[in-house]
């Protein structure tokens, strides 16, 4: 969304990441179901409306709040869906606000990213406050 | 007259399209290809316009358009290229690609180009037939451009005279719901397929495509169409060391003998 603009591809005409001539370029995502230059057109809609905000997170966070779901919910949550946890973390809400968030697949399928993470970030202490379980601290 | 409805006129039976990628294996291979295809007899040419996710197309020709773009192909180039090739080379020429570069191009400026280079025809299987009929039959027609339709042995008996009706030049049957790319002879279910559509009596000739690689299966292509599109098998032939014409004018010896 924020770096495509509309072109056509495997039948849909959506925002697309591509060169100036028409050429699809290659995207980068650690979660396969996000790794497409494409998006779903209703998707490309609603952005176009205004209807729906689109936003990204970076790597870290996603692995980040899988790890915080995993600990906190006993839930191992896919890559995708701990971007859009990662964003809870990110963003205040009012105490009344009604926060939906998918976890559409699991993370065992992951498990090789996630093990690969835990080894790098080992060094690292990390403290889970459970009172306000979805800030950073 | 469109070259197209000539060479048909003209010619009644195993009618050769030959298939390459522009700017494969040199960037500037292109029109010396096409020249070299038509002195050695080929009836019509299909230059690829190369793009990065050809989803009809098997291995040999992906890799010729990735070839391609590597080498710095694109579509003012490849205009650039073929400007004076009409000095030269009689035969229907056509191009042959996918929807999203034409369309960055912008479809008018692109038809308006084939017009003044010399285009005769345009194939993009990812143009569905509706939305060519709504959206850009018109700019087609305005510079005589013809859009050739493509029919698999998925096509039903409806689908198949619905896209006879806003064909011309010719109809582009594929052998086979798969990519592009030699698979050896044709299956009986692919010969009771080319039966059921040659018994339809369409108003467009059909040429058959994909999987035809040597002679015997552009022979089997002519007893039930009016003849046969070979790409992958050719496209080989282009990576072959030697001479490029010889080789070229070899091959298509080879196919029509």
């Amino acid at each position: 969304m924020v770096t495509g603009r509309p072109g056509i591809i495997h039948g849909s005409r959506t925002m697309l990441m591509q060169t100036d001539d028409g050429q699809i370029t290659e995207p980068y995502s650690i979660s396969a179901g996000l790794d497409y230059p494409g998006i779903g057109p209703i998707h490309s809609y609603l952005h176009k409306i205004k209807r729906v905000i689109f936003d990204n997170v970076n790597d870290e966070e996603a692995l980040e709040a899988a790890f915080r779901l995993t600990l906190l919910e006993g839930i191992i949550p896919a890559l995708e869906s701990a971007h859009a946890l990662a964003w809870l973390g990110k963003h205040q809400f009012r105490k009344d606000d009604v926060v939906v968030v998918t976890i559409s697949g699991r993370g065992d399928k992951d498990m090789d990213a996630y093990i690969k993470y835990m080894e790098t970030r080992k060094c690292k202490k990390r403290i889970i406050d459970t009172n306000t379980p979805w800030r950073f601290i | 007259m469109n070259r197209i409805d000539k060479l048909f006129r003209e010619k009644t039976t195993n009618i050769l399209s030959v298939y390459f990628t522009a700017g494969y294996p040199q960037l500037d291979s292109t029109a010396g290809i096409v020249r070299s295809l038509a002195d050695a007899g080929a009836d019509m040419i299909e230059i690829g316009m190369p793009f990065s996710d050809p989803m009809a197309d098997g291995p040999v020709i992906q890799q010729s358009n990735q070839k391609a773009l590597q080498n710095g192909m694109n579509l003012k180039l490849l205009f650039s290229q073929l400007s004076k090739i009409r000095d030269e080379v009689k035969v229907p020429l056509i191009l042959m690609g996918y929807l999203n570069p034409v369309m960055q191009f912008g479809v008018e400026n692109f038809c308006m180009q084939c017009m003044e280079t010399g285009i005769d025809g345009v194939i993009l299987p990812d143009l569905p037939p509706q939305i060519y009929t709504e959206e850009y039959l018109f700019v087609f027609n305005k510079y005589n451009l013809y859009n050739i339709l493509l029919i698999s042995p998925q096509s039903s008996a409806e689908r198949i005279s619905a896209i006879d009706k806003i064909s011309r030049g010719f109809i582009y049957m594929v052998s086979s719901s798969s990519v592009t790319g030699s698979k050896g002879n044709f299956s009986e279910d692919q010969m009771a397929y080319f039966k059921r559509v040659s018994e339809m009596n369409l108003e467009n000739p059909c040429l058959i495509g994909f999987g035809i690689s040597n002679r015997e299966t552009f022979i089997n292509a002519g007893k039930y169409a009016r003849g046969g599109i070979i790409g992958s098998a050719f496209v080989k032939i282009l990576a072959m060391n030697g001479t490029e014409t010889e080789n070229i004018s070899q091959f298509i010896k080879e196919i029509k003998c």
